[in-house]
């Protein structure tokens, strides 16, 4: 069961790309500052031009936190190649992913 | 070489009886230029006679008692003279030759014989064995002079005399090129006096005829012997060089062409001995086409054996050349020379053995096609329906029942309109056994075929139900259908009621002992009665453990010739039980009887050390031909063995073995042949894109037969590398290429290699040669290339092993036969193991010597003997040069080089497309699939071990336009086909390979090289 988005918003937003080279230390930011939040978490991945897998296994585990916290969960400034990306493995269905440009109407 | 008829009448003055030699002891008297000794194994051939040697130029002493026979070699400079002094010194004079026109010009009646080297031991042998009590009578081999052998002689004559003119001709025209006066222009001469000699070929033909003995002859190994031994004879400024491209086979007679080369290189001596020089010796490959025969008529186009013999001599003339020309006439071959002012060449062409192969038809074969009425009677619906619309395929008209009752009315209502039957053993209610017993009591003539599961014993089916024409065993695929229902309806019935008895194709020998390891007691029993029905001793036994307790008794006292086992059965198993026989006897032949051709019983069974194998359900006549095949092959080995006692002991324990380098490539071989038949062979070819095809096979036995099996193997090889393609289809061309040709019999093991130098990209696929040693610089030490398959010919769908391998600079690789690895100690203990440290301990030997000192090792292993052929192949990995379009980086295991990686191929991206084909969306997509594909090598494949690699190398294609990237890492690879998709949404693993296949038109693994290809997709991919 998802809170009601009532609490502050968390924004996340990565340092660099999500890559194997960059996914463990920013999975260690984030699950820290995930730690604290009450309020609905969105990644804003307005800054980030690439990805992988592990990138994207990142951001499910980050889904996954939020729900045992029962805080929605949404990914903002997505770029259409990162989009399709996300297409591909279904997360449209899981989470609200807005495109960049479409900031802060996800979708 | 100056030949004086007139004088050898004086040799008259000392005439002897008649053909008759005296008692023994005998004493014969060897004149040997030492500078020029006479090789060959002849000189075995003198074992056991009190010998003493002559220099030219010397006398024998004067007090000593005539020497029975004085022996010299034709060759030899100033022979006439010689023979003169010698005359009075010895009872009979042996002139050794192999140029048998060259003694037609001598008085037939003389007391001196003209001998083949080859003869001599023959000549003597009788000698040898007793000659004290009966002096032996001998008939010089007779020299007849008919008509057309006068002429024949008088044309060669003349071609001779006509060559030097010629040569000489050719030579002044050479040396006055661009003097002025201008002289008179000598080509129409030079012309004339080759048609003069073509014609007069022509003539040397119906007296000579062809060659005898015509065996295929590998003269890339004859030209590589006359080299060594001229290098070894040639006067002090004398340089010898050799060029050779390995495995060019010709037809013909060995020892005649071995000759007239040495006679060509001692002739060059002869020019060269005073000023020095070089002499230059190569063989290669070419392809004759019309032009070529349009210019030369007596040329027939395809593949020929181009020798050349260049030297820098600078007096004109080839005297021996008139000669040679018979020699190589009757090889089917022609000579040209061209004299010029500061070489001298001489160009021999001679057809290949090896003639362009066929190549086979793509499957379905049409040996397997029908057009014949068939009764399918199979319970199970999809089997059934897959049976029948395989057989309609190959255009048979069959109908499928699913019931014996339906089975019965068809036949009723349709009485002699089938031409054969399948019925399965499952029948609803029945069985096919039953069922078949009443078919054929409504139709005697029909002929029943009987699909069974694979755990019953067929053997004891069909002699049990005579009924039953042939049994095939589940699963099978439909071709094995038809190629059985063919079999069946071409009247080459398998069945106890085939015609063929049992005792048709005996068991050649009726003293062989045979182990027979079978769980079955049925089966076992019936295996058993045909042995013993063919002749065989057989010490049966009911299970492995049995069988190998049964060997350790026996093996000592009784001489057991063949082992034949079952795979599955209690307590050890068939193959562990050829392991531990292989421990005692590592030369008895085994046979394995396997159920179905699985892959991995082969593989383990031949690494077991397994011969053959003998797939279940068999008849008789299987069996018999498998023994027969067997004891074939270990006659071969015994034969090779004993050959090997004799004169090649002599040659391989007294030369020196020597890596030689494949002519304009940088790989270096060393082959030595155990026989003149059969054997190993090495090929490679220089592709248009300088990447190297090389193919080592060892083609079984070492009859007559092998040789010509390897002559079809090298045709092949020819034709079927023409087309480029993988090597896996290269293997399957050869596989079904050997099995579909004249020499089925003969399977080959096969190492195929593509190794691109540029770039160290090294491509293997291995058909039963299992050895190969990687020498990895940046470590320095050797490891194992870990591949198997089973030899070609012998399966439809043989299992091989592909792998690729990169090479960096200062790597080496090194693979040889079993004549290497193999090589046995006096305790039986194999070469093999010791390898790995010896290939590392050379790393800093030049690779040639490197290769030459590790088969001495070898042969040190041995003891001085080497059992088998003896073949390796080695070359090493120089700086990468890649071409203008391709990369090759080299990363260690470590997150960074993976975006380190991405963003140079980005940068190769900017460079070689500039005109943007791939859209800045596709290249995203690429990146992504190479970091997918780094991040899978380096966490996967090299488990983060940092200091393991991972080559990434990028071409860009230009037609079709794509780009391929290849990454490569240490680890042993894997089988896409298993990997599996993550099964849900949120699941933590699993994306790396569908982002891949997502992103690239087309994935592929290799061995561990993960392949991307992709093509620019439409302009439109942008827009979606």
């Amino acid at each position: 069961m998802t809170k009601p988005d009532t609490g502050t918003l968390l924004r996340l937003a990565p340092a660099s790309d999500l890559t194997a080279s960059t996914v463990e230390a920013e999975r260690a930011t984030f699950h820290a500052r995930l730690d604290a939040a009450e309020g609905p978490v969105s990644l804003d991945l307005s800054g980030v031009r690439e990805i992988d897998s592990l990138g994207i296994t990142l951001i499910l585990g980050l889904f996954k936190s939020c729900q045992k916290k029962g805080l929605a969960f949404s990914v903002e400034g997505v770029s259409p190649d990162i989009l399709r990306v996300f297409k591909l493995f279904s997360l449209p269905k899981l989470f609200p992913i807005s495109e960049a440009g479409t900031h802060g109407q996800p979708g | 070489m100056n030949f004086e008829p007139s004088r050898y009448m004086s040799i008259h003055s000392n005439p002897i009886p008649s053909g008759v030699l005296p008692p023994a002891p005998v004493r014969l008297l060897l004149i040997e230029d030492p500078a020029h000794p006479v090789a060959g194994g002849w000189r075995a051939g003198l074992a056991g006679f009190s010998v003493d040697l002559l220099e030219p130029g010397h006398l024998p002493a004067s007090d000593q008692p005539p020497y029975d026979l004085a022996m010299a070699w034709g060759g030899l400079t100033d022979l006439g003279p010689l023979l003169n002094l010698v005359a009075g010194h010895a009872r009979r004079l042996v002139l050794l030759d192999k140029d048998a026109p060259r003694c037609r010009r001598l008085p037939s009646d003389a007391p001196w014989w003209f001998l083949h080297p080859g003869d001599l031991a023959s000549i003597l042998d009788p000698w040898r064995q007793g000659a004290s009590n009966h002096p032996c009578a001998f008939t010089p081999p007779g020299l007849p002079c008919p008509l057309e052998q006068r002429v024949s002689t008088l044309a060669l004559d003349l071609a001779s005399h006509l060559a030097l003119i010629q040569g000489a001709l050719a030579q002044i025209q050479a040396r006055s090129e661009g003097s002025a006066p201008a002289p008179s222009d000598l080509t129409p001469l030079i012309q004339a006096l080759h048609g003069i000699r073509t014609q007069l070929g022509g003539l040397l033909l119906p007296g000579d005829g062809p060659v005898s003995p015509a065996v295929p002859v590998d003269a890339s190994v004859l030209v590589r012997d006359t080299a060594h031994i001229l290098r070894l004879s040639a006067p002090p400024a004398v340089e010898v060089q050799a060029q050779v491209a390995s495995g060019v086979w010709v037809t013909g007679d060995a020892s005649r062409l071995q000759q007239a080369l040495m006679a060509l290189g001692m002739d060059a001596f002869q020019a060269l001995k005073e000023t020095g020089g070089t002499l230059r010796l190569s063989i290669s490959e070419t392809r004759l086409d019309a032009e070529d025969v349009a210019a030369d008529p007596l040329l027939s186009t395809g593949p020929h054996a181009f020798l050349q013999i260049r030297d820098t001599r600078a007096t004109p003339g080839t005297a021996i050349l008139g000669s040679l020309e018979a020699t190589i006439l009757r090889h089917q071959g022609r000579v040209r020379m061209h004299p010029q002012a500061t070489e001298h060449t001489v160009e021999i062409f001679l057809p290949c053995t090896a003639r362009e192969a066929p190549m086979p038809a793509q499957m379905p074969s049409e040996a397997l096609r029908g057009t014949e009425f068939i009764l399918v009677v199979e319970p199970d619906g999809p089997t059934r329906t897959l049976v029948l619309h395989g057989l309609e395929a190959l255009g048979y008209q069959p109908t499928g029942v699913a019931t014996s009752q339906a089975a019965q009315a068809e036949l009723r209502a349709n009485p002699g309109f089938y031409q054969a039957a399948v019925l399965d053993m499952d029948q609803e209610g029945s069985t096919g056994l039953a069922l078949a017993h009443r078919l054929r009591h409504q139709e005697k003539d029909l002929p029943i075929l009987l699909t069974v599961p694979d755990h019953l014993p067929t053997g004891p089916l069909l002699e049990l139900h005579t009924e039953i024409r042939d049994v095939l065993t589940k699963p099978y695929a439909v071709h094995d259908l038809a190629h059985t229902l063919r079999r069946i309806l071409d009247g080459g019935a398998t069945g106890s009621d085939a015609p063929a008895p049992p005792d048709a194709i005996p068991l050649p020998g009726q003293d062989e002992t045979i182990l027979l390891a079978e769980d079955s007691s049925v089966t076992r029993a019936v295996i058993r009665r045909w042995l013993t029905e063919g002749g065989a001793k057989v010490l049966d036994a009911r299970d492995g453990l049995a069988a190998w307790e049964l060997f350790q008794a026996e093996h000592e006292r009784t001489h057991i010739s063949m082992v034949l086992t079952d795979v599955v059965m209690p307590g050890i198993d068939g193959l562990e039980l050829a392991r531990r026989i292989r421990t005692l006897d590592p030369a008895l032949p085994i046979a394995v009887m396997t159920t179905v051709e699985d892959r991995d019983t082969v593989k383990t069974a031949l690494q077991a050390g397994v011969n053959d194998f003998l797939q279940k359900p068999f008849d008789a006549e299987a069996l018999w031909a498998c023994l027969h095949q067997l004891q074939q092959d270990t006659r071969g080995r015994r034969e090779a063995r004993r050959s090997l006692e004799t004169a090649q002991a002599v040659r391989m324990a007294q030369r020196a073995l020597l890596a030689v380098p494949e002519q304009d490539l940088p790989l270096f071989s060393l082959y030595e042949p155990l026989t003149d038949a059969g054997g190993d062979v090495f090929k490679a070819f220089r592709r248009p894109d300088g990447s190297i095809l090389f193919v080592l096979g060892d083609v079984a036995g070492h009859s007559v037969i092998s040789s010509y099996a390897v002559a079809s193997f090298l045709g092949m090889l020819s034709t079927f590398t023409q087309p480029a393609g993988t090597l896996r289809d290269l293997a399957n061309r050869l596989n079904r290429g050997i099995a579909e040709g004249p020499f089925s019999e003969v399977p080959v093991c096969a190492l195929l290699g593509h190794w691109q130098p540029d770039i160290g990209r090294l491509q293997l696929l291995n058909a039963g040669i299992p050895h190969g040693l990687h020498y990895r610089a940046h470590r320095g030490d050797s490891d194992w290339i870990p591949l198997n398959g089973a030899p070609l010919g012998i399966l439809e769908d043989p299992p091989m092993d592909e792998t690729v391998i990169w090479l960096r600079e200062g790597d080496r690789i090194i693979f040889g036969t079993d004549g290497f690895f193999e090589v046995p100690s006096a305790t039986r203990e194999i070469f093999a193991p010791s390898v790995p440290i010896q290939w590392t301990s050379l790393r800093e030997t030049p690779i040639q010597w490197a290769l030459s000192l590790v088969c001495e090792a070898a042969r040190a292993h041995g003891e001085g003997v080497i059992s088998d052929d003896l073949l390796v192949l080695g070359f090493e990995q120089g700086p990468p040069t890649p071409a203008a379009g391709s990369l090759v980086l080299d990363q260690p295991s470590t997150p960074q080089a993976i975006d380190d990686t991405c963003d140079q191929i980005k940068g190769f991206l900017e460079e070689v497309d500039p005109g943007k084909a791939f859209p800045p969306s596709q290249r995203f997509e690429i990146v992504l699939a190479l970091r997918e594909a780094m991040t899978n090598a380096v966490f996967h494949g090299n488990r983060s071990q940092s200091t393991a690699r991972v080559l990434v190398a990028a071409q860009a294609q230009v037609d079709p336009l794509g780009l391929v990237l290849r990454i490569s890492d240490e680890g042993p690879g894997y089988d896409l086909a298993r990997h599996q998709s993550p099964l849900a949404i949120d699941s933590d693993r699993g994306r790396g390979f569908p982002l891949m296949r997502s992103c690239a038109q087309e994935v592929r693994m290799t061995g561990s090289e993960l392949t991307l290809v992709f093509h620019p997709k439409d302009a439109s991919h942008d827009e979606a």
